[in-house]
């Protein structure tokens, strides 16, 4: 066929930057995952050690606090926003539909700068003079400092990422109610239902795919989650806040281990492109269901 | 319970009148809920906005000052007097360059994997969705060892390059979407009028998505701006954006938080501003496209 | 000009599980209006799309002329296409999109502004679109947009137009006078035109020659007069004419026929070889079209089959009816002013030279 040839034309100038900044790179960590570096010998070499730097990840606690952190992280921030998110889209879906411009609004803790968002979860819960933490200090409910108080900074970086996520649940769901079909509701109408059962028979069900991808891209930003983190903690106090990334960033550009710190990626990419499986089966569900 | 549902309850003749007015009632009370959720998640960034008007005294007070007279000396002593004006320039050199390269590269691209039967297809959309999630820390490394090994650390070239690690993925696959929304019976028509495959593009379809790219530009924009790891580690002071500067100015001690606030602010206002000029493709975009907004 | 030539085409969709076309070979004679007949999935479309290059073939070969273009893009076969779906550009005026074939890169020799204007001013008037060339796609109706799809073909002149059923969505009275403006401009122009419509009518009068198509195969080619006086198979004889012919399923007694087992007819001596070529013995397909069936008194001695009118379709001048005998049903096609009453018995009379002879089995035509 004739137009076969030419296809390449079209994806070749996108090819070939894919391969310089995405794939070369990747494939240069993998092979430093193989490989001992030290601050005396030069960068380009390193020594081939097999695999020592996964074993040595295999026994490394902070490596699994890591995980651990994240899910601790990970799983009361999403049930958090998953329930404010819906709650908050039923409550202003009928908003929305007339003025549109509350979606921008909403979003804007979403999309502004992380790194300002982490000042502002930083300023707010400052004991001294943040309106949140004085108010903490006042109740009784903390002692000293909410971010360097172990038993209390994973939740104030909680309590941030709920701020800056539930306006994105709320707005995608939003997105849901708002295109739902009328005739289920009118089969509902006619066989009596009330409106909970109504709501869970009828609304849900048709809510659920854009559940499904709303919490799917936050499981995975979870493990992408480093710039408010370091503005708010830098990991701490101790490992206390120190998720998947942050940790990976301390091996590789503190303590400036570049093998272990490639053998660390390694783990992270594999992990993550499970989770993008899903994501991107669900993705392809949803669009076929359209 | 949700608006549909309300829309659809049954009402009988008798009860029409309080029904409506009952209903009417609970409609006000939405409105005044979501106005409180708006005021709500406004607040907090808002605040932090005043403190940059503020002196440090009015900050540091234990009682928050509510009531004050603002000031600019922030913004003249951290964006003047301190040259960090420069931040905000490097900020845009990076994001529109990488932006710019991405949707001239990525676009084309899009526009193959819409209508082009090219072998392995989805698992080449499967990976591109795999960088695209992966944390920057990721390629952070090798790109840091390969710039230097390249010369380009502290030059613009590094963190544009390497901006272009989730901007070219996101526009393959947002534009996709877009693509994919044409029917390819204008393809066809175009190219049966006398227009070869590229002029097709160029003359039939690109003016179709025109609203698209913009978005998909916009929104990259606000991707590039936000980053914060390149922007670290493969500048120099000469080349850093301004997000990977201010946790910089954040010390355990003697932070001059007004001059933060100030820098701040600075760095998200252009982002709220393109907030608003994407209103309508916000869904599609955080989404990737799975829903169209 | 040119004669276009399909060789052994087929195409599948979805991955080989669709067949939409099973080995067409089709010769499309040089200046001629061919109709492509057939009901909705024949594969019509499909067959305009390989021909324009919009889809490529799975197998065989396709010419214009002595040239193969069964390889070449859309844009090197010179074809105009109306789709079927209009396929307008949504973002441009009807103006523009009528000009927008004549502006293509490689016609920019070819075509100065003026003339462009000219011809696209000329083809809306043609198609009484003229007022409309200001607007945008979606501010038209459904038959507005179709009239501007066929604008956008007939504003240059190709090798060949194909039209995807270029005036299904018009209502009836502009589709009436449409189709004499195509024929029309196809006798002015002499250009080939593939014309596809699921409306045997249509084709009937549009048609120099036409092809019937039915699940992915050519069921007949021939002349309008060819394929409604001797049509190939029982499907081509239920297709083409209105209402469709009856089928009456025949006894073979001897030199007779039994009808039904109610009335029996002699069998001519050319179907009667035929019969014992084809090994039929016992039974037979015997067409009637509607029109060829008189009303007789049931009492008459003319009277084949003796029935009772269960419905009366008036259609203006002509009236159909559904006579029922038994559990068979007939339809006749008459004068109004003649028809009887609902309920009224009657007899049928016809002519075996009227009568079409199909073999029971392959359903295809006997003499």
């Amino acid at each position: 066929m004739s137009s076969r040839r030419y296809i390449l034309w079209w994806v070749l100038p996108a090819a070939i930057l894919f391969l310089v900044i995405i794939l070369i790179p990747f494939v240069t960590a993998l092979t430093f995952s193989f490989r001992s570096f030290s601050f005396t010998s030069s960068v380009s070499t390193g020594q081939y050690i097999g695999v020592d730097n996964y074993r040595k990840l295999v026994f490394d606690n902070d490596f699994y606090n890591s995980f651990r952190v994240t899910f601790l992280y990970l799983v009361p921030a999403i049930v958090l926003q998953g329930i404010l998110g819906l709650g908050m889209a039923l409550l202003i879906a009928g908003a929305v539909r007339r003025a549109r411009v509350l979606i921008p609004i909403m979003l804007l803790p979403t999309l502004l700068t992380p790194v300002v968002i982490g000042l502002i979860g930083v300023l707010t819960l400052n004991p001294d003079f943040g309106v949140i933490g004085q108010l903490l200090k006042k109740w009784g409910l903390v002692q000293g400092s909410v971010l360097g108080n172990a038993s209390t900074a994973l939740p104030a970086i909680i309590a941030v990422d709920t701020y800056q996520w539930t306006p994105f649940i709320a707005v995608i769901l939003t997105a849901g109610l708002l295109a739902l079909p009328k005739e289920p509701y009118e089969a509902a109408q006619v066989d009596g239902a009330n409106p909970i059962q109504t709501f869970f028979r009828v609304t849900m069900p048709l809510l659920w795919p854009y559940f499904i991808v709303a919490l799917l891209i936050r499981v995975i930003d979870a493990f992408r989650i480093f710039d408010i983190i370091w503005v708010m903690t830098r990991g701490g106090p101790g490992t206390a806040t120190e998720t998947v990334a942050v940790y990976a960033y301390r091996h590789t550009f503190r303590y400036w281990d570049f093998g272990y710190g490639s053998a660390l990626i390694m783990v992270i990419f594999v992990f993550i492109s499970i989770l993008v499986e899903y994501l991107y089966k669900a993705l392809q569900r949803w669009q076929a269901a359209q | 319970m949700s608006v549909e549902a309300q829309t659809f309850r049954p009402i009988s003749p008798a009860n029409k009148a309080s029904a409506l007015s009952s209903r009417r009632l609970l409609t006000y009370v939405s409105y005044l809920l979501t106005a409180l959720l708006v005021v709500l998640f406004l607040f907090p960034w808002l605040w932090v906005l005043s403190l940059g008007f503020k002196t440090r005294a009015e900050i540091m007070s234990p009682n928050i000052v509510w009531f004050w007279t603002p000031t600019l000396n922030n913004y003249i002593e951290v964006l003047i007097n301190k040259g960090y004006w420069r931040l905000i320039i490097n900020s845009l050199i990076v994001a529109v360059s990488a932006v710019a390269l991405c949707i001239v590269i990525g676009v084309p691209t899009a526009y193959a994997f819409s209508r082009f039967p090219i072998p392995g297809k989805e698992s080449w959309f499967y990976m591109i969705l795999t960088f695209r999630m992966a944390p920057a820390v990721v390629l952070a490394l090798p790109l840091y060892v390969l710039f230097a090994r390249a010369k380009l650390l502290g030059t613009f070239g590094a963190p544009i390059l390497a901006h272009c690690t989730f901007t070219l993925p996101f526009v393959i696959w947002l534009m996709r979407s877009f693509f994919d929304d044409i029917p390819k019976e204008i393809d066809a028509a175009a190219m049966t009028d006398g227009y070869s495959r590229w002029e097709t593009f160029l003359y039939a379809i690109l003016p179709l998505v025109k609203s698209g790219i913009v978005a998909v530009a916009l929104f990259s924009i606000i991707f590039s701006w936000n980053e914060f790891l390149y922007g670290l580690i493969l500048t120099s002071d000469a080349t850093r954006p301004v997000a990977s500067q201010i946790p910089s100015l954040i010390r355990p001690h003697g932070t001059l938080w007004g001059e933060v606030c100030a820098l701040a602010t600075t760095a998200s206002l252009p982002v709220a501003f393109l907030i608003f000029a994407l209103q309508r493709q916000l869904v599609r975009g955080l989404s990737f496209g799975a829903i169209k907004g | 000009m040119a004669k276009i030539t399909l060789m052994n085409v087929s195409k599948h969709y979805k991955g080989g599980e669709i067949q939409a076309l099973k080995d067409i070979t089709l010769e499309i004679e040089d200046g001629k209006f061919f109709c492509l007949l057939g009901p909705a999935g024949a594969g019509k479309t499909t067959t305009i799309k390989l021909i324009a290059g919009i889809e490529q073939v799975d197998s065989g070969q396709i010419f214009m002329d002595d040239q193969e273009i069964t390889d070449l893009l859309p844009n090197q076969r010179d074809v105009a296409v109306a789709f079927e779906t209009y396929a307008l550009y949504p973002q441009r005026t009807v103006r523009e999109n009528l000009a927008f074939p004549l502006r293509a890169p490689i016609r920019k020799k070819e075509w100065s502004e003026e003339q462009i204007q000219r011809r696209v001013e000329e083809i809306a008037h043609l198609l009484g679109i003229h007022e409309l060339l200001d607007r945008l796609p979606r501010q038209l109706s459904g038959g507005q947009r179709q009239r501007v799809a066929l604008g956008r073909a007939l504003v240059r002149k190709p090798k060949a137009y194909l039209f995807d059923e270029p005036i299904a969505h018009l209502d009836a009275k502009l589709r009436h006078r449409m189709r004499g403006e195509l024929r029309r401009i196809q006798l002015e122009l002499g250009i080939t035109t593939i014309y596809t419509t699921p409306d045997q009518l249509e084709a009937l009068s549009l048609a120099d020659y036409m092809a019937i198509l039915n699940e992915g195969k050519i069921e007949q080619v021939g002349s309008p007069t060819e394929i409604y006086q001797r049509p190939a198979n029982v499907f081509v004889a239920r297709f083409v004419g209105d209402p469709p012919m009856n089928i009456l399923r025949s006894e073979v007694e001897g030199d007779e026929i039994s009808l039904f087992g109610l009335a029996k007819l002699s069998l001519p001596a050319a179907i009667r070889s035929k019969l014992t070529q084809a090994e039929i013995e016992k039974s037979l397909m015997v067409g009637v079209r509607p029109r060829d069936i008189r009303l007789v008194s049931p009492s008459s001695g003319e009277a084949l089959l003796r029935g009772q009118v269960k419905y009366v379709q008036v259609l203006g001048e002509t009236s159909i009816l559904t006579v029922t005998m038994d559990s068979h049903e007939v339809r006749v096609k008459m004068n109004t002013q003649d028809a009887p009453n609902r309920g009224e018995a009657v007899g049928l009379s016809f002519a075996v030279q009227d009568c079409h002879f199909f073999n029971p089995f392959t359903e295809k035509r006997l003499d």
